[in-house]
């Protein structure tokens, strides 16, 4: 053989046998157990610390509230949702309770044109009637059962999931016929009591209704009921009154104690 | 005599051509032969590993994920993206996320939606800060003829054109159908950001690599949810094994006529949409 093709082909071999060892050196171990690809990296990967720990992790302590969030209508929305990732608590980390509900409770029912309409959406400017200033939703609603109803322990089992996604549920007066012959301003009081405060003192200045004038109480709820007012909570539950109770419920708020 | 010696000078090239390629052949023969250790070493390990791969709890062979996003239920809440960036430690502005909402709009009167999505300014505007996410209400006084809200996500794709792309092995399709990213092997290229007919990735500065959705790798291999699939309020996002007839994505597939986007890439998405517009790709 010639001496130049000699020298080309050891100069070539030893070329091969750098790059084959240089790629062997360098190349993870792993990388092609697999395919072309590291395979340690998957167990790194699968090694990762889960942030949200999911709601049935909040039961054992909190399991009041699980209960009764497991029975109504937000059982959908996981308590991370809302209180953020748990990981580290209790431990090492307080979980927040927001603050802004109406900011957070609009990112699910602000009413927007996109929205599915069985999304139960609100125009916050008119719910339930324009306030001077706005309250937080958590002054009518339960957040965690939110129906007006059930934030003041009534039981509203009999209203099926289809009704109770079509909108902010107002319960069911308690029948009427009953009501006539028994005691009917205790039965409906609960249901004043859930947005009016149990003893018709308000919220934070609004929504008073103790110690008001029985004449004007009928008035508004006559208002109401008719539709010369209008609101998205009072227009319902006026709809269901008689011209007795709306009597019996303006005497009764009339002759309760203004607050301070 | 001109033609006598063209045919003595071609007999002489001839052996001397044929003495090189037989050298040639014998030194491919040899670089075969140092070739063959790495190719038993590979196959060999393959069929050898009968115990559970990557966790002793997970064997990713077991499994086959797959993604159903309900566009009909999605309430455009942007839980899923606030969660999967705390989940997944994303970078907290508007503008690196593994997962994302969009919203489409169809005014009266015209062709084509409008799209945006929360790092549009107005969003961003609207809920106050980079790293809160929320859907402005734009079109509240809009006389709007259609809308709907579209999640996104990675789709994790049969045939990946990502992992096709990669010049280093960086990204791959598990057994188990996610398509992953090696951090330690990327060399930041982000040749495969360009190649994601979805732009499902992008370039993670803090680190230097290419990032994207993983399905929550490191919560499905412990039998959790992805994030984003766990706060969701409405089951427009769902995820399962598609090796489980009775899981959620099965039924989920098996009851709904699904799409998948762009499918004259050939990607071949394992992300199935329900109720998707023409003009979502």
């Amino acid at each position: 053989m010639p001496k130049h093709v000699l020298r080309l082909i050891s100069i070539l071999v030893v070329v091969l046998v750098l790059a084959v060892g240089g790629a062997h050196y360098v190349t993870d171990s792993s990388f092609y157990r697999f395919g072309h690809f590291r395979a340690d990296v998957v167990p790194e990967l699968a090694a990762g610390t889960p942030q949200f720990q999911g709601s049935e992790s909040c039961q054992a302590c909190h399991d009041q509230i699980s209960s009764a969030w497991n029975e109504g209508i937000h059982v959908v929305v996981q308590c991370e949702a809302c209180h953020g990732k748990a990981v580290g608590h209790p431990d090492d980390k307080k979980l927040t309770v927001p603050s802004d509900t109406v900011r957070l409770c609009s990112l699910c029912h602000e009413a927007m044109p996109a929205r599915p309409k069985s999304q139960p959406q609100i125009v916050i400017n008119e719910h339930p009637y324009k306030h001077e200033q706005p309250l937080a939703c958590t002054t009518c609603h339960n957040a965690h059962t939110p129906s007006l109803a059930s934030s003041r322990g009534q039981s509203t089992s009999t209203a099926s999931s289809t009704e109770q996604r079509t909108g902010p549920e107002i319960p069911p007066v308690h029948s009427a016929s009953s009501a006539n012959t028994t005691q009917p301003v205790p039965a409906l009081v609960p249901q004043c009591a859930a947005c009016h405060g149990a003893a018709g003192q308000g919220v934070g200045g609004l929504l008073v209704l103790a110690g008001k004038e029985s004449g004007d109480l009928a008035t508004q709820l006559q208002q109401f009921r008719s539709g010369e007012l209008s609101g998205a909570v009072m227009s319902g539950i006026a709809a269901q009154l008689n011209d007795e109770q709306i009597l019996e419920l303006a005497d009764y708020y009339a002759d309760l104690p203004k607050s301070e | 005599m001109t033609r006598d010696k063209s045919k003595t000078t071609d007999k002489r090239a001839g052996n001397a051509r044929r003495r090189f390629l037989r050298t040639v052949g014998q030194a491919a023969a040899a670089v075969a032969t140092a070739a063959i250790p790495i190719t038993l070493r590979s196959a060999g390990s393959t069929t050898g590993s009968q115990e559970s791969f990557p966790t002793p709890d997970y064997d990713w062979s077991k499994h086959r994920w797959a993604y159903g996003i309900d566009a009909t239920r999605c309430i455009g809440c942007l839980r899923c993206v606030e969660a999967c960036k705390a989940e997944n430690n994303v970078a907290q502005d508007a503008h690196h996320f593994r997962t994302w909402v969009e919203r489409y709009v169809y005014l009266e009167g015209e062709d084509h939606a409008r799209v945006d999505s929360h790092n549009d300014p107005d969003n961003i505007a609207a809920s106050g800060s980079e790293g809160k996410y929320r859907f402005d209400n734009r079109y509240e006084n809009s006389k709007v003829d259609k809308a709907f809200f579209v999640p996104k996500i990675c789709n994790h794709c049969e045939h990946p054109s990502c992992v096709q792309v990669c010049p280093v092995g960086a990204t791959f399709r598990a057994k188990d159908g996610t398509v992953l990213i090696d951090h330690k092997y990327c060399i930041g290229c982000r040749y495969c950001i360009q190649a994601c007919p979805y732009g499902a990735r992008f370039f993670n500065a803090e680190l230097n690599v290419s990032d994207k959705c993983t399905w929550c790798y490191h919560r499905i291999t412990k039998g959790l949810l992805p994030a984003c699939v766990e706060v969701c309020p409405v089951n427009a996002r769902i995820f399962g094994d598609l090796n489980d007839p009775d899981s959620s994505i099965s039924n989920f597939v098996r009851d709904n006529r699904v799409n998948v986007l762009k499918p004259e890439t050939g990607n071949s998405p394992m992300c199935f949409y329900k109720g998707i517009d023409k003009e979502v790709r």
